[in-house]
């Protein structure tokens, strides 16, 4: 009970703030869920494959042309790097897809003939005040949608390996120098380093020195028995971590390039758990096409910049034969010479920070090989500029008329030419003689000095990748899970409420009314996230729907037992859904339980199925607690109520 | 209408009930296993298309002719639609594998399409039973500790009884009928999981209520009250989910049959667990009155307070 009340509301009535509240939330949730109700058009998008934005011209002309080829459009938007054209007969897609591709590949010029990407899409016809507000519809998953996924998994053990070996190299190279002599030094599993000495002393210098001169990212521990004297370097968690999310960045990125440049409506690459990633590839219908998508042919160099002769001479085609002409990532031309001084595969670690003065700089460890290489380099280069040198090979596979590529009798692709991406990410005047750590210092940005730093990381890693699952899903198969998946929810649904309504009448138009809320809200919860919604996820809902009514019923059966037990009207109403709360809230909250481990451990479908539910114990019970007691003050509160119909 | 129904009185036929059930389970799971789906297995599923109806001896023998041996080939709802499952180690690479088997599949019938394909890794096959065994143990350990935390360790037994009983029991039916055990099965048990535990806890609830309330009566008689003034709802919302699941099983395709049987048993099963299993459970652990008095009893709903 609580004290000090100084006035007491009637029984079975809400202050107005709480009506107000239930309205708000079902008005809200009402809006987060209408975009679900306007479906799809088919489109024709065009998109630039580095991410440069689109012109509205190009889409113009697109939208003119397959005008002129006799289509009907609906209409065309451009946002960004991509443009759409909607058009009025699903039918017509192909061809105008034709159109557009024979457009852009006839395109007088050729940065756009080379760049953009037709493809064919389903876009939310969403209302455009409603998407400008932020609204969107679900989206649907590959099994309603059609299309390929992969599950691709990152080596870890040969990065592990890698590293390893780096550390190999730099103990011996420190124990050299610091003429210490060691028995062995050899990997000890995936994750540690065993070196061996003669004797206490030698291993206790080891020590000392390896422990300063810090090796990054190990432990080292010292283990004596029996005559034999080691020390033992384990790599440390974070270390492990670091290699870990670097690899999995790194790939998603490239990733991320290569689907952009083959032009796929709405992919999706996403992490999953500790070295999987997953890619969804809506509409391709073949898993050949995609796989020739992935592999990994980044690679970063240091080289010698050549200020010798003028760039300008060398712009106006005169290149040096030991040189070549390159661009900075602000566009700026630097003549290159072709010699490699240093691989990009003995940097092993870099990153951002500040210098004394506050201004931004990029921290870089190489290993003992290479720290030895670009000491005896960077001294002979004093005042030289060094680039770093950033190639990724883009392989060009044959393409029919409408765009598609062309597969040969084995089923592969054909690769007719492959396209080379070369970039100076950086160029920097050498101060002085550089050891296995130096730094770059410049007049750029923190932002510009951690995405160097990244992408010095990234592209000294060679994290292989490799397919663990692939599917595709047929688009007619999609459309047919669409179907029975929403003619089983109404199925279920109506009988529910038919069921409902003949067992609790008025109550059980109440709850009926709480349902279909809850519907509109799990849609509406569904869409805010941006959730992805699959076959699964559509079991996920009705079986909600299915549960939803159980804290209804607990509710109006308690209702029931009261007034058997001779409560009046009023006091039933209240006294069961006051005893029915904590009912409620354990089971549901147990099934809550099930349901985070169900989300947190599952993967793809399974995590679908578990966030649906999820979100459907929360909205059932603020449906069924809190709506359905609103409706019932509205109809019985406040009012002396002689008979209930329950 | 008050039910009286001494439920709690045949509970020796309900042990034997459930031993049968679970004795039939665990053998069946111990001699024929599951037939796990390629999810669990690793391999390739590819699912086709004919215009007209097929036969599945022909697409067989069409396979075998072209060194593809060792799949498993099903009509999957219709006699136009076919399955076929090759395991890892067909001897093809995996990359020309839908390729070859189209190949092999066109020399018997030209009128054939390709309408999903799925390849599972072996390794992810054993993540995934490792995986889901985590997770089954994992949420059996959490709703224990709760359970345990809200009631008393007796009904945290219990109700992990009721849900070990079930969760055999639905496997065990799987087991039995050789109906192909994939993901959206396993997230079908764990959602009866959920579903069992909701109506123990209803009953319990219940339980605890008429202990603190009926001054007089045995543990047996508190319990068969309970049981009897929750046994509409319990009906009711099995009835309600049944009806939702049915629609589920008759229209909503065959990639969610295994989902929907599995619930739909898991449901039966559950709806008797948590009468008999769960309460009969926490009886013959000896609940008494004094276990669920409050430390302090001072207030009406006292215990409520924790989860406001």
């Amino acid at each position: 009970m609580i004290f000090g009340q100084t006035r007491q509301m009637p029984l079975n009535t809400f202050p107005t703030w709480k009506y107000l509240m239930v309205l708000f939330i079902i008005i809200i949730g009402g809006i987060l869920a209408l975009p679900n109700i306007f479906g799809e058009d088919h489109a024709i998008q065009i998109s630039d494959k580095n991410g440069n934005p689109i012109t509205e011209e190009l889409v113009v002309n697109i939208d003119q042309a397959i005008k002129d080829g006799g289509i009907e459009t609906k209409s065309f938007e451009v946002e960004g790097s991509r443009g759409l054209i909607r058009l009025v007969n699903p039918d017509d897609q192909n061809e105008a897809k034709r159109i557009a591709f024979q457009f852009v590949e006839n395109h007088s010029k050729p940065e756009i003939k080379e760049n953009t990407v037709v493809a064919v899409n389903l876009a939310a016809a969403t209302p455009k005040w409603l998407a400008d507000l932020g609204f969107d519809p679900m989206k649907l998953g590959l099994d309603l949608r059609g299309g390929v996924h992969f599950l691709l998994e990152v080596d870890m053990d040969a990065l592990f390996k890698k590293e390893q070996e780096r550390a190999i190299t730099t103990i011996k190279t420190t124990l050299y120098d610091e003429q210490i002599y060691y028995k062995s030094v050899n990997p000890r599993e995936l994750t540690s380093v065993i070196a061996q000495f003669e004797s206490e002393e030698l291993q206790e210098r080891a020590f000392a020195e390896l422990n300063t001169n810090a090796l990054e990212g190990f432990t080292i521990t010292d283990r004596s028995f029996d005559g034999r004297y080691e020390l033992i370097f384990n790599i440390t968690e974070a270390k492990s971590r670091e290699i870990r999310d670097f690899a999995i960045k790194k790939n998603i990125t490239t990733l991320n390039n290569r689907i952009n440049a083959i032009g796929v409506a709405e992919p999706l690459v996403q992490r999953q758990g500790a070295n999987r990633i997953i890619v969804q590839l809506p509409g391709i219908q073949d898993t050949a096409t995609a796989r020739s998508i992935i592999g990994d042919t980044r690679t970063l160099e240091f080289r010698m910049a050549n200020t010798r002769r003028d760039v300008g001479e060398a712009l106006s085609g005169r290149v040096p034969y030991d040189s070549e002409l390159l661009y900075e990532s602000d566009g700026r031309p630097i003549l290159v010479y072709k010699d490699v001084m240093l691989d990009g595969e003995h940097v092993t670690g870099a990153g951002s920070s500040r210098d004394e003065k506050g201004m931004p700089q990029i921290n870089i460890q190489l290993d003992g090989a290479g720290g030895s290489i670009m000491a005896k380099e960077s001294g002979d280069h004093v005042g030289d500029v060094m680039a770093i040198v950033l190639t990724e090979v883009v392989p060009i596979f044959k393409k029919n008329e409408y765009g598609d590529f062309v597969k040969n009798d084995e089923g592969s692709l054909i690769k007719i030419d492959e396209k080379i991406n070369k970039e100076v990410v950086s160029a920097a005047t050498i101060q002085t003689t550089l050891g296995r750590s130096f730094r770059i210092t410049g007049q750029f940005t923190p932002q510009y000095a951690s995405n160097l730093a990244l992408t010095l990381k990234s592209g000294s890693l060679k994290a292989p990748i490799y397919i663990v699952e692939d599917g595709t899903i047929g688009p007619s198969l999609g459309k047919e899970n669409v179907e029975k998946g929403t003619l089983s929810i109404l199925i279920g649904f109506v009988m529910v409420l038919i069921f409902m309504l003949f067992r609790y009448k008025v109550f059980g138009l109440v709850a009926n009314i709480a349902l279909l809320v809850n519907l509109v809200l799990i849609i509406g919860v569904m869409s805010m996230i941006g959730a992805v919604l699959t076959l699964p996820g559509m079991a996920g809902i009705l079986l909600t729907v299915g549960m939803a009514v159980d804290a209804n019923v607990l509710i109006f059966e308690r209702i029931r037992e009261e007034l058997r037990d001779g409560m009046s009207p009023a006091q039933a109403i209240h006294n069961g859904y006051d005893a029915a709360f904590s009912t409620i809230a354990d089971a549901n909250i147990t099934t809550a339980i099930a349901a985070l481990i169900l989300f947190a451990i599952g993967t793809g479908p399974i995590a679908g199925f578990a966030i649906t539910l999820l979100f459907g114990i929360l909205t059932s019970m603020f449906t069924a607690i809190v709506g359905s007691r609103a409706l019932v003050n509205l109809i019985y509160g406040g009012k002396a109520v002689k008979k209930l119909a329950v | 209408m008050t039910l009286n129904i001494p439920f709690l009185n045949y509970k020796n036929i309900a042990v034997i009930i459930s031993a049968i059930l679970i004795i039939v389970s665990g053998y069946s799971l111990f001699q024929n296993g599951l037939n796990v789906g390629l999810d669990f297995s690793g391999g390739t599923t590819i699912q086709v298309k004919y215009d007209k109806p097929v036969e599945l001896a022909p697409i067989r023998e069409a396979l075998k002719n072209n060194n593809l041996n060792g799949g498993v080939v099903q009509f999957f709802g219709s006699s136009l639609d076919v399955t076929i499952r090759l395991p890892s180690d067909v001897g093809v690479a995996n990359k020309e594998l839908d390729f070859e088997v189209m190949k092999a599949l066109k020399t018997y019938r030209e009128d054939v399409t390709k309408v999903r394909r799925s390849f599972v890794g072996p390794a992810v096959g054993d993540e995934l039973k490792n995986d889901g065994g985590l997770a089954l143990l994992v949420a059996l350990i959490c709703i224990m500790v709760y359970v345990a935390m809200r009631f008393e360790w007796k009904f945290a037994l219990g109700s992990v009884a009721a849900l070990a009983h079930d969760v055999i029991i639905v496997a065990g039916f799987f087991s039995v009928t050789q109906i192909e055990f994939d993901l959206t099965v396993l997230a079908a048990i764990l959602a009866v999981i959920g579903y069992s535990l909701n109506d123990t806890i209803v009953v319990y609830d219940r339980i605890r209520e008429n202990f603190l309330k009926m001054r007089k009566g045995s543990s047996i008689e508190v319990m068969n009250r309970s049981l009897n003034q929750t046994l509409t709802r319990t009906l009711i919302t099995s009835l309600t989910t049944l009806l939702v699941l049915i629609a589920l099983f008759y229209f909503g395709g065959e990639l969610i049959h295994g989902f929907s049987i599995a619930l739909i048993v898991g449901v039966l099963i559950g709806t008797y667990s948590s009468i008999y299993v769960a309460s009969a459970a926490a009886l013959a652990l000896g609940v008494t009155k004094e276990d669920l008095m409050p430390p302090e009893v001072e207030k009406e709903g006292a215990d409520q307070d924790a989860l406001m």
